[in-house]
């Protein structure tokens, strides 16, 4: 699985910096951002912050709570009758109620002031799971708290509100986090669309916009398969098990460590008593008994949208599962020639790759190349997926399904 | 990172939000004490329940669902009722706010029900200061403001404990008061606690910046609020005095009303102020009879500024009144005035004649007005009065138009003849003695002719009775009639027993009609005493007194006239006596003085600020700008000056050689301070930084790595490779340990060079394509 991060510009109001403590951003989270995170530069600070507060950065909003709009109309009241009366106590009541409204604009941007945050998307993500999405809290003031923020999480399942419920102390970090699930594979978009708080009073709702957001490449979703005897794929698997016979032909190429269902005659005992742990040998007929997964995405194979949705998920389930017992050998998109599959990061490619596939028109009366004519010869097996009926796909191995979903 | 604190739960939240609320409660129902409105009951029932309530919030809990659903239909009731009988709409407004506050305060409270509680409880603040206008209105405001704001807070945290619902937790009611403020005390951070205090005292200053600089302009100046409660005076001071009312009044060491003058210096040795004339003699006291209140014409139209009878000079004192509220609807003053001035649109009735004048009912708060032209010797001229020793009726046409300054008294006489109109029947009473028996009559004349007779006129005889009574009598508040038959004042002029004031004028009155003066009862003030706190002078209700006016024929005028022991029976009218000033007056120190100086400060600048005010503290702040700017360059002028003047004296060797010294001492300084000094310094400072963001050194890293970024991508120049290794050691002065760091002086100039070696580069680059 591959998770992007992206940050298509500065937060809106200051420019996203890293806060004390700075750490590049690692795999699956995003940059830190915040309204003035971190940012000092001395000889700008204060002009830059009496203007914001005349004129708020584009994407930051006030708007009075229902507290506020009777506060104001208060303060209208009590202004209209010390107009009308000239009274100094009515004078004085509404220079308060001002000066309320104006520490509730401080105080709220004091709050928001020096807290930074960043998307914690993990992975792997599968389509039909449910996923957390964590938003990494940081507050880099001195000597403040903050208290009271919520944050608007928006993803193609709806938008999500979470509050900081806790008071985050100065240096202090925290995680919030969302549960997300991703129906479909694809790229997935997560974005935090605004960060907001009452504090401290409740008068009035600020509002950051924020455009933090992170793209997730989804994975198709597991399917339940149906394995097939007559195909002989799982023979060798189910029958035998890890197979005692299989790779003990042909020249020896390498030694492995052992593996459950190795044959103890393979073992290599100068090495794994050198190496302090079993080694086996490994000869080079060991991986001709695997497989190569191969999938066409003409789209005169699949009319039907949703039985090629079916048949990247066979083929992602089957991908795991053969690697998981060691008999995927390589994948194949189309004509292209076989990608062997050593490691694990062979298989998460690959998934990656039909999280993103789409069906494809090809010319018709062409000419294609024989597929054993790739240079991945050694593959003797090969799993090809064709669709099965009007809703099934089924994975033939020597034109006999070998699986079916 | 955890929190290093412990943190308030939402239980613990909604706790204090009820200590809060019910504290609110309390203390602005109690505001309602400095309000003349009967809130007696409201106020029994809440101030023992509200606290009971808010210290076991349990007990809440178990009022049953009858009682909420009654309790509002119930208060309805009662306001309705409470209007229908009483006739008030603010007292009933009051009370019905106050049930209202009670119930609020003792039910259960969302987010809702603690907005209504603050909105309940500013309404009675605020309406008690607009009533009261005391300076205990600034204390309880900011102590509303202080603790509403800590309820809207406690509101807002707790909402968001509970993930931004509103709602109370389960089994908040379970409440132990001091576990809770010790976690409170445990979760506050002392700092920030201060900090509060001092965003709190921000607010207050704002405040005090907004409250001046709110631009002011009357709309239509009609204060509403005092047409909808009614008070009554004190007896004392009324139309219908009886013996003892004023003595009463006397008893009492508030202050009713302070004096600011203009000019301190023309202060006169004896301050009376009038606020009634009293004609009738009733046997039990004195009134005004129907002929005097004739005299006295309706209120007129509201204005800010009223004339009087009195002749306005400009160099006159002008003397600013605050007069409380509770004493009584007449005006204390010292005599005629030119111009009276209101802080707002007043009505008002005066007698010029009588030289009194007063509101159209006694003000619910108080009242500032400044007084011009008024006069101070005690000696009142009565034009009328002398050509007819008669005063016409208020409404007739001689009155009218005599009183306006429209005519002489003989065209007015001639204009009351065309009207056809008499006067006869409403004529004051300054020479009756109607309700004396024959034979008091008898003992009365005996005493005016062992006085010596009526004399040469008014004055005279006045100062022979008053020491005749001086004589017989002492000063006393604790007087006593001997019984038995007759007039009272004629018992207590035979006895030797000591009296108050009311006995010493009413006998003068009595002796000097006997004698055939016209003679009138007056009361009102004497006296006051100078605050120094306030600069001011402070008239308290124990200096209400009673005297009398008689009339002299010699010079047409009316002549006070004070037999009580302890001042000058006839005013004295030297210069010196005239305007004595007033550092000869009696010092009033202490602490009642100082908060009393305290109110006439929160009167004059606070209550009294209006328009004109604010011109001219703008004005006065130019004035002190301009002062200061030309003081600046006055200096500076007279520097220059100096150091030209020391330039061109003769350059001698010693003179030379100092000055050499000197500049080198500069030079070498600034080059030491740059080359080293400066590093030094904050090397020493970066070991006792506290942390990464206080050490200067890496600050300066900081400031040098964001100009060198700037530069570099201003100028577009290529990155030199030894630009790499400049940054590298900056990079390791901010984020490296210190046992790794190059020398910070020769980084920052090494970064300083390439600073400039950038700059060329970027200049140099457009010549070279």
């Amino acid at each position: 699985m591959v998770t992007t991060a992206k940050q298509s510009r500065p937060a809106a109001g200051g420019a996203a910096a890293a806060p004390e403590g700075w750490s590049p951003p690692a795999a699956g989270c995003t940059d830190w951002q915040g309204p003035w995170a971190g940012a000092r530069r001395r000889g700008r600070r204060w002009r830059s912050l009496l203007w914001s507060l005349l004129y708020p950065p584009r994407g930051h909003r006030i708007a009075p709570t229902i507290t506020g709009v009777l506060l104001i109309a208060v303060s209208l009241g009590i202004g209209t009758a010390a107009y009308n009366t000239a009274n100094n106590i009515l004078f004085i009541t509404l220079s308060l109620l001002l000066s309320c409204l104006i520490l509730s604009g401080v105080l709220s941007w004091l709050n928001l002031r020096g807290v930074a945050w960043r998307l914690h998307h993990g992975g792997p993500w599968r389509a039909g799971q449910t996923q957390t999405v964590a938003l990494e809290l940081r507050n880099n003031k001195g000597l403040l708290p903050t208290y009271g923020l919520w944050f608007d999480l928006g993803s193609p399942a709806g938008d999500q509100r979470r509050h900081l419920e806790i008071r985050l102390d100065p240096g202090v970090s925290t995680r919030l986090e969302w549960p997300v699930k991703a129906e479909r594979r694809g790229l997935l978009r997560v974005r935090l669309k605004a960060v907001g708080s009452l504090f401290p009073f409740g008068f009035l709702r600020k509002s950051v916009a924020s455009e933090l957001e992170a793209e997730v490449l989804v994975w198709p979703a597991s399917v339940e398969y149906r394995r097939h005897a007559e195909g002989a794929a799982w023979r060798l698997v189910r029958s035998q098990g890890p197979v005692n016979r299989i790779g003990q032909e042909g020249d020896l190429l390498a030694l492995r460590r052992y593996a459950p269902g190795d044959a103890p005659r393979t073992v290599h005992w100068k090495a794994s008593a050198r190496l302090r742990h079993l080694m086996v040998r490994q000869f080079s007929a060991e991986g001709l008994e695997g497989f190569c997964l191969r999938i066409d995405t003409d789209a005169a194979v699949w009319p039907r949208a949703e039985q090629f949705e079916l048949a990247l998920s066979l083929a992602a389930t089957l991908a795991e599962d053969l690697f998981r017992l060691e008999r995927l050998q390589a994948v194949a998109i189309d004509d292209e020639p076989p990608q062997p599959v050593r490691r694990l990061r062979d298989v998460e490619h690959f998934l990656d790759r039909l999280a993103r596939l789409e069906t494809a028109e090809r010319p018709t009366g062409g000419s294609r190349a024989p597929f054993a004519a790739s240079p991945a010869a050694v593959v003797r097996r090969v799993l090809h997926l064709q669709p099965q009926g009007p809703r099934g796909v089924a994975a033939l191995l020597d034109g006999k399904p070998a699986a079916s979903a | 990172m955890e929190n290093p604190r412990p943190q308030l739960s939402q239980i613990e939240l909604q706790q204090l939000r009820w200590f809060l609320g019910g504290l609110i409660g309390v203390v602005s129902a109690w505001t309602v004490f400095y309000m003349e409105v009967d809130a007696l009951l409201a106020l029994a029932v809440i101030t023992p329940t509200v606290p009971f309530f808010t210290l076991f919030p349990r007990f809440s809990r178990a009022l049953p669902a009858l009682f909420h659903r009654l309790a509002f239909p119930l208060i309805v009731t009662v306001f309705a009722l409470d209007l229908w009988g009483n006739r008030e709409p603010l007292p009933a407004m009051i009370r019905l706010d106050l049930m209202l506050l009670g119930y609020r305060c003792i039910s259960p409270r969302g987010r809702r029900e603690d907005l209504q509680l603050i909105l309940l409880a500013l309404f009675v603040v605020v309406v008690t200061g607009v009533f009261t206008v005391s300076p205990a209105f600034v204390v309880q405001i900011l102590f509303f403001t202080g603790a509403a704001l800590g309820l809207l807070l406690a509101v807002t945290l707790s909402d968001a404990r509970a993930g931004g619902v509103a709602g109370n937790a389960a089994g908040w009611e379970q409440v132990s008061w001091p576990d809770l403020f010790r976690r409170l005390r445990a979760a506050a951070d002392l700092r920030v606690v201060a900090l509060a205090g001092a965003l709190f005292c921000g607010v207050v200053v704002l405040s005090a910046l907004l409250f001046l600089a709110l631009p002011r302009f009357e709309i239509t100046n009609d204060f509403f609020i005092d047409r909808l409660i009614t008070k009554s005076s004190r007896t004392g001071f009324s139309e219908n005095i009886l013996f003892g009312e004023v003595n009463k009044i006397a008893q009492d060491g508030g202050m009713a009303f302070a004096v600011d003058v203009k000019d301190p210096a023309a202060v006169p040795a004896e301050l009376y102020w009038r606020m009634l004339v009293l004609d009738e003699y009733s046997g039990q006291g004195f009134r005004t009879s129907a002929g005097l209140r004739n005299s006295f014409p309706p209120a007129r139209d509201k204005a800010m500024v009223h004339g009087g009878a009195g002749r306005a000079r400009e160099d006159r004192t002008t003397w600013t009144i605050y007069y409380q509220p509770g004493v009584s609807r007449y005006l204390p003053l010292m005599g005629g005035f030119g111009r009276l001035h209101f802080g707002e649109p007043q009505a008002l009735a005066q007698s010029p004649a009588l030289r009194i004048a007063a509101l159209p009912s006694e003000p619910a708060k108080m009242v500032g007005y400044r007084v011009e032209g008024m006069d101070t010797d005690g000696v009142l001229r009565d034009r009328l009065f002398a050509r007819e020793h008669i005063l016409p009726a208020w409404d007739s046409p001689r009155a009218r138009i005599f009183f306006n300054h429209e005519a002489t008294p003989r065209e007015a006489d001639d204009a009351e003849a065309a009207t056809g109109r008499e006067s006869e029947g409403k004529e004051p009473t300054f020479l009756e003695l109607g309700g004396v028996a024959a034979g008091d009559l008898d003992k009365l004349r005996a005493w005016v002719a062992e006085i010596g007779g009526p004399g040469a006129g008014g004055p005279d005889f006045a100062r022979r009775a008053g020491a005749w009574l001086q004589a017989r009598h002492t000063y006393s508040l604790d007087s006593t009639t001997p019984a038995g038959e007759g007039d009272v004042i004629v018992r207590w002029m035979g006895s030797r027993e000591p009296g108050h004031c009311e006995l010493f004028a009413g006998s003068m009155v009595l002796l000097a009609r006997s004698a055939g003066h016209p003679t009138r009862l007056v009361t009102g003030f004497k006296g006051g005493v100078w605050n120094p706190t306030s600069g001011s002078i402070t008239v308290r209700n124990s200096d209400a007194h009673a005297w009398c006016e008689i009339w002299d024929e010699a010079n047409g005028s009316w002549v006070r006239t004070d037999a009580t022991p302890g001042g000058r029976i006839t005013p004295a009218t030297t210069a010196g006596a005239l305007s004595a000033g007033a550092s000869r007056m009696e010092q009033d120190t202490g602490w009642s003085a100082r908060l009393d100086g305290l109110r006439v400060f929160w009167y004059r600048r606070i209550v009294s600020f209006d328009q004109t005010s604010q011109l001219e503290l703008v004005r006065g702040t130019k004035d002190q700008l301009r002062t200061m700017l030309v003081g600046l360059r006055e200096l500076l002028e007279t520097r220059v000056r100096e150091l030209v003047e020391w330039l061109r004296q003769p350059w001698d060797f010693p003179r030379i050689f100092g000055s050499a010294a000197a500049l080198g001492a500069i030079v070498g300084g600034v080059w030491f301070w740059r080359s080293s000094g400066r590093s030094r310094w904050m090397a020493w400072r970066s070991r006792r930084a506290a942390s990464h963001r206080h050490d200067p050194v890496r600050r300066e890293a900081s400031r040098w790595l964001a100009r060198l970024e700037r530069r570099a991508r201003a100028t577009g120049a290529a990155t030199p490779p030894e630009l790499a290794g400049t940054r590298e050691r900056l990079l390791r002065l901010r984020y490296g340990a210190r046992e790794g760091w190059a020398p910070p002086a020769e980084v920052f100039a090494e970064a300083k060079r390439r600073l400039r070696e950038l700059g060329r580069a970027g200049r140099t680059k457009p010549a070279g394509r």
